[in-house]
């Protein structure tokens, strides 16, 4: 039982860590917290739902439509939408819930309620210690790990990325060294829709796409990046797997866990703030940030 | 090289700088000098188009309003419209008040957002060793979080980062605010490098009325957002009011 726990567990905590990251990425560069976040991965779900099951396309050509479709959205939705109202953070609170609130009334519309299944990439499935493995989850697990490196390596080894933390950490310093805020938000904005979009690229074939897929994750992906500390993407990461493993170990520990799950990791978040209000891997500096 | 023209500041109804002028020529290292409050940093935020970043910051978050009026010519250009990424790319780089480094990055990384305007990574990595000779400290601490630094090597981490790109023309805040004076003694030594050997021209902001003395040729004085006086150190300590009450010596 414990392999099939940490199984499910590895493969949600890659799912979660590519949409914390990206949640806490512009959160962490343009102090905006995203509660359409969710709905751009499940408008990728429905992306790869669409160009498969509607227009036939074949697997690879509906995930490059979808990726970029989706993540041109997002930079749409940020230029001409949220970053009007940028400064003024309740207004970008609830014009991203309305926004994804639209989204899901726009699918529900034209896809109605049920949950509708997605092919699997590649088929099959290895038996690894006695568990039986999707090779979809094998898959969704390495995107999720390659994925990952190549935002860490983006964020530290490049130009952008020196520029994008530079921003983050101070936007006014960081205009005196010639760095453009509003394109470098821009920038970020892309790269978290993309990495969501990713995110519900690899969801898709294993659960399913249903116009309320949006609502649990958002939940999940708040307390992971709390845990963490709001704008760490190192929170993030290890954030996404404990939350994942204690998701996991509720469900398979507790007789009709299934419900509870949302109910512990909320508790496991008061817990942690609690001890260490900054989170896990919180800022030390936050008061010398403007 | 630099000329401003009657430059106002108005945070609500506070008036920050009230027609401020002062021209800085190419080569020169001029000192800009008056007590606490007299508008010095806000003066080098509005050459620097920090004026206008807060503006665009404060857009629509309440009703009050940032006033900026005035020109600002940078060789020969308005800048005073501009946005501070734009003005830097011309040339002009403000070095902040307490250095202001990026606390959780690297003192290397500092120094390569400090690059960010380099062509490429060759003339990076050259400036790179060229801050590195200027402030072997730094070199020492490449790879330690800047937040832990102390006050002086935030200082020569601020002095190397606004190097990094070669600026033309540097607005310096108080570099020695808060500095021991041994510190500071080393830091006015670096100063001096930079102006004379990187031929950068600089318009120095300081309240250590000595430190800029020693350094700079010409000084404006300014008090309550207006410049008052301008000359030399000698010309200025002649003037017995200038000095009694905005040198306090």
């Amino acid at each position: 039982m414990a392999a099939i726990v940490i199984t499910y567990a590895v493969v949600n905590g890659g799912i979660y860590a590519l949409l914390a990251i990206g949640f806490s990425l512009i959160f962490g560069v343009a102090r905006l917290v995203n509660m359409a976040h969710t709905g751009f991965f499940m408008l990728a779900a429905f992306g790869l739902f669409y160009c498969t099951k509607k227009i036939g396309l074949g697997y690879i050509e509906a995930i490059a439509v979808t990726i970029v479709v989706v993540t041109l959205l997002g930079i749409l939705v940020y230029r001409f939408i949220i970053d009007r109202v940028r400064e003024h953070h309740a207004a970008v609170l609830i014009i991203t819930i309305a926004l994804v609130m639209i989204m899901e009334s726009a699918l529900l519309w034209r896809f109605g309620g049920e949950t509708r299944g997605v092919p699997s990439l590649i088929g099959g499935y290895v038996d690894i210690a006695g568990v039986r493995i999707l090779n979809q989850q094998l898959l969704t697990v390495g995107v999720a790990a390659l994925a990952i490196i190549m935002v860490l390596l983006l964020l530290t080894k490049t130009k952008l990325g020196i520029a994008i933390r530079a921003t983050a950490q101070d936007a006014e310093i960081a205009g005196l060294m010639g760095i453009s805020a509003s394109r470098i938000l821009l920038v970020t904005m892309g790269l978290s829709v993309a990495l969501a979009v990713v995110a519900g690229i690899l969801l898709a074939p294993l659960e399913g796409v249903r116009p309320g897929m949006w609502g649990a994750p958002l939940v999940t992906v708040m307390v992971i990046v709390t845990l963490g500390g709001l704008g760490s993407i190192k929170g993030s990461i290890i954030g996404a797997f404990i939350i994942a493993l204690v998701e996991q170990m509720a469900s398979f520990l507790i007789p009709n866990g299934g419900y509870l799950t949302g109910t512990i990791i909320l508790l496991a978040m008061v817990i942690v703030l609690i001890v260490r209000p900054a989170g896990l891997f919180g800022t030390m500096f936050e008061e010398e940030k403007l | 090289m630099l000329e401003v023209k009657n430059v106002i500041v108005r945070y609500d109804t506070a008036t920050i700088l009230d027609g401020a002028s002062l021209t800085v020529e190419k080569g020169e290292l001029v000192g800009l000098i008056g007590p606490n409050g007299a508008g010095k940093t806000t003066l080098l935020r509005a050459i620097a188009g920090l004026i206008n970043w807060d503006r665009e910051i404060l857009r629509g978050t309440r009703k009050s309003d940032v006033t900026f009026e005035g020109s600002i010519e940078f060789e020969g250009e308005r800048i005073d419209k501009l946005s501070a990424f734009e003005i830097a790319k011309k040339g002009l780089q403000l070095c902040p008040q307490m250095g202001r480094p990026f606390v959780e990055m690297s003192v290397k990384d500092n120094l390569l957002a400090g690059a960010y305007l380099c062509k490429n990574r060759k003339e990076a990595d050259e400036s790179l060793v060229k801050v590195y000779e200027l402030f072997p400290r730094l070199k020492e601490r490449e790879k330690q979080q800047s937040g832990t630094l102390s006050g002086g090597e935030r200082q020569m981490l601020a002095v190397g980062r606004s190097l990094m790109r070669r600026p033309k023309f540097m607005l310096v805040d108080e570099p020695s605010s808060g500095l021991a004076p041994k510190i500071k003694d080393d830091l006015f030594k670096r100063v001096e490098e930079i102006y004379h050997e990187l031929g950068v021209t600089i318009l120095l902001a300081e309240q250590d009325i000595s430190f800029a003395f020693s350094l700079s040729k010409r000084n404006y004085v300014m008090s309550r957002g207006h410049i008052i006086a301008q000359g030399t150190a000698q010309e200025l300590l002649k003037d017995e009011t200038i000095r009694k009450t905005y040198l306090g010596m």
